[in-house]
């Protein structure tokens, strides 16, 4: 189960990274730190109200950074990070100095996100979504039509944000149940990098999300068991990732 | 008067990589998520190369400079080659630098000297400080002042700023694009070096030492508004300041977490500078 419950918990993250570059364009980096608030509230309260909370903070974070530019919006998620890093560890009762302790239960991890994603997915291709996805394209593409149409995207972008909330809080819940342990600062530069590059990826070779975020979680984490052993190659391999994607729509 | 020191001494390391990515940006449009990566193999190379101790920061910042220059060829700074892309350039090229430098010196922290004791004090007016502080603040007014100046203000400035906004016009009037990039890539790198040197002594020289650092450099280069090299430097330095004012006023703990949390509603609501916008 833990194996699956992994998988499912990066492919979640990755999911919110991929919906961000696609819907605006832009890098979300302050997934993993969504999904570490998700995981840490599950710890602290209940699996469910973390789902949901992290929801209600993604579409706050949506609505705030709407006419956020790239750089910035990167730069927010980088700062996201730091701070769910320096912050967790502090809070008291959630397994002390190194990260979130807690067991939640593993069929629950494995059932109850991903209902509550599906179901916010099929929202998403109904017709109000569209007319929010178009909205949205409008913004992203022709120049910021959007903008000089006077449409507003702040809508838009909090049901976007929503989404990504509660994909990464959904990531963050299966990682913490297929462990019962996450370390904050593992979590916030390791998986976060993971997420990035799986919806990169995924975004990149324009492949159906399932198909690329799922088979591409799939792979990573029946590797990480030998890439753990090999750290430097591990990141070597996201590097090389990154800069491949990036050059091949950037020169 | 120490108090007043030490907050500029703590922002020097900030307002240098500040310093760098407002450089980058005002030429190229492009916000580097590599200057964690360069500058750790600017301070690796001055522990490597060894000499005397010196020139271990003139080594850093030559290295960093070197090490930053691919990027120039990477990141073109056309226009349709911003955003996402050259994020991703970045932030990988970063990584993979940081890979290499685990693989040939591994995960734990090496200690790299300076010339003298850093810890011991010096006396200023109204008490003392340590010369660490000093070494921080000379770096500032030896290097990244006059980078600053030159960069920010004058012709140079003006055609570096012609570059980033308009590539074609500016390769039109003369003004040569390329060159410019990569002089700004390379005083970019090298300054993200000399802050990875300046830093190493007091946390161990490890590959990552440098993220923390290069937030509140985001933070200052986006207060200054991204294109401004010499006010990112000015807004780094106080936001040290503040830091060290507020670890004074209410502890170390709450100012680490304080600050996590003023960096993310800076960049959420700071007001934004011509190239902020979307």
């Amino acid at each position: 189960m833990a194996p699956l419950l992994a998988s499912l918990g990066l492919a979640w993250l990755g999911l919110s990274t991929w919906l961000t570059l696609r819907a605006t364009g832009r890098l979300q980096l302050g997934a993993a730190a969504l999904g570490g608030i998700g995981a840490a509230l599950a710890a602290a309260v209940d699996p469910t109200a973390a789902l949901l909370a992290g929801g209600l903070l993604g579409a706050g974070l949506g609505a705030a950074t709407a006419s956020l530019a790239p750089a910035r919006f990167a730069a927010l998620g980088l700062a996201l990070h730091i701070g769910f890093a320096s912050a967790l560890p502090r809070i008291p009762g959630l397994g002390g100095h190194m990260g979130v302790r807690a067991a939640v239960p593993s069929l629950w991890a494995l059932v109850v996100p991903s209902l509550l994603l599906l179901a916010a997915l099929g929202v998403a291709r109904s017709r109000v979504g569209r007319r929010f996805s178009d909205r949205l394209l409008l913004h992203r593409d022709a120049d910021g039509l959007g903008a000089h149409l006077g449409l507003s995207s702040l809508g838009p972008r909090a049901a976007l944000g929503a989404l990504e909330g509660l994909s990464a809080a959904a990531g963050g819940v299966c990682l913490l149940a297929s462990s019962g342990f996450l370390h904050a600062n593992g979590f916030a530069f390791g998986a976060s990098l993971d997420a990035l590059t799986l919806g990169v990826l995924a975004h990149r070779m324009g492949t159906r999300a399932w198909m690329g975020l799922g088979l591409g979680a799939a792979l990573w984490t029946g590797a990480e068991s030998w890439l753990a052993a090999f750290p430097e190659l591990r990141l070597v391999l996201l590097g090389l990732v990154l800069v491949l994607a990036g050059r091949r729509r950037g020169s | 008067m120490p108090l007043l020191l030490e907050g500029l001494a703590a922002g020097a390391v900030p307002g240098l990589l500040a310093f760098g990515l407002a450089l980058v940006h005002r030429s190229t449009g492009v916000l580097s998520f590599a200057h964690a990566g360069v500058g750790a193999v600017g301070a690796y190379a001055a522990l490597v190369l060894g000499g005397p101790p010196a020139l271990g920061g003139v080594v850093a910042l030559g290295a960093g400079a070197l090490t930053a220059l691919p990027l120039a060829g990477w990141v073109s700074g056309e226009p349709e080659s911003r955003g996402t892309s050259a994020l991703l350039v970045t932030l990988g090229y970063g990584l993979l630098l940081e890979a290499l430098l685990l693989l040939l010196f591994g995960p734990d922290p090496r200690a790299l000297l300076h010339f003298f004791e850093l810890e011991s004090p010096v006396s200023v007016p109204g008490g003392s400080v340590p010369r660490t502080a000093l070494l921080l603040l000379a770096a500032v007014l030896g290097f990244a002042l006059p980078a600053a100046l030159l960069t920010g203000l004058g012709p140079l400035g003006w055609r570096l700023r012609a570059v980033g906004s308009a590539p074609r016009a500016a390769a039109l009037i003369g003004v040569r694009p390329r060159a410019l990039r990569r002089a700004a890539w390379a005083l970019s790198g090298g300054a993200a070096g000399l802050s990875a040197w300046l830093l190493a002594p007091r946390l161990g020289l490890e590959p990552h030492l440098l993220w923390g650092p290069l937030l509140s450099g985001f933070v200052a280069a986006a207060l200054a508004g991204l294109n401004a090299p010499l006010r990112a430097l000015a807004v780094g330095l106080v936001l040290g300041l503040a830091e060290r004012l507020l670890a004074e006023g209410a502890g170390p703990e709450v100012a680490l977490v304080g600050r996590s949390g003023l960096y993310v509603v800076v960049l959420l609501f700071a007001p934004r500078g011509r190239s902020l916008r979307s």
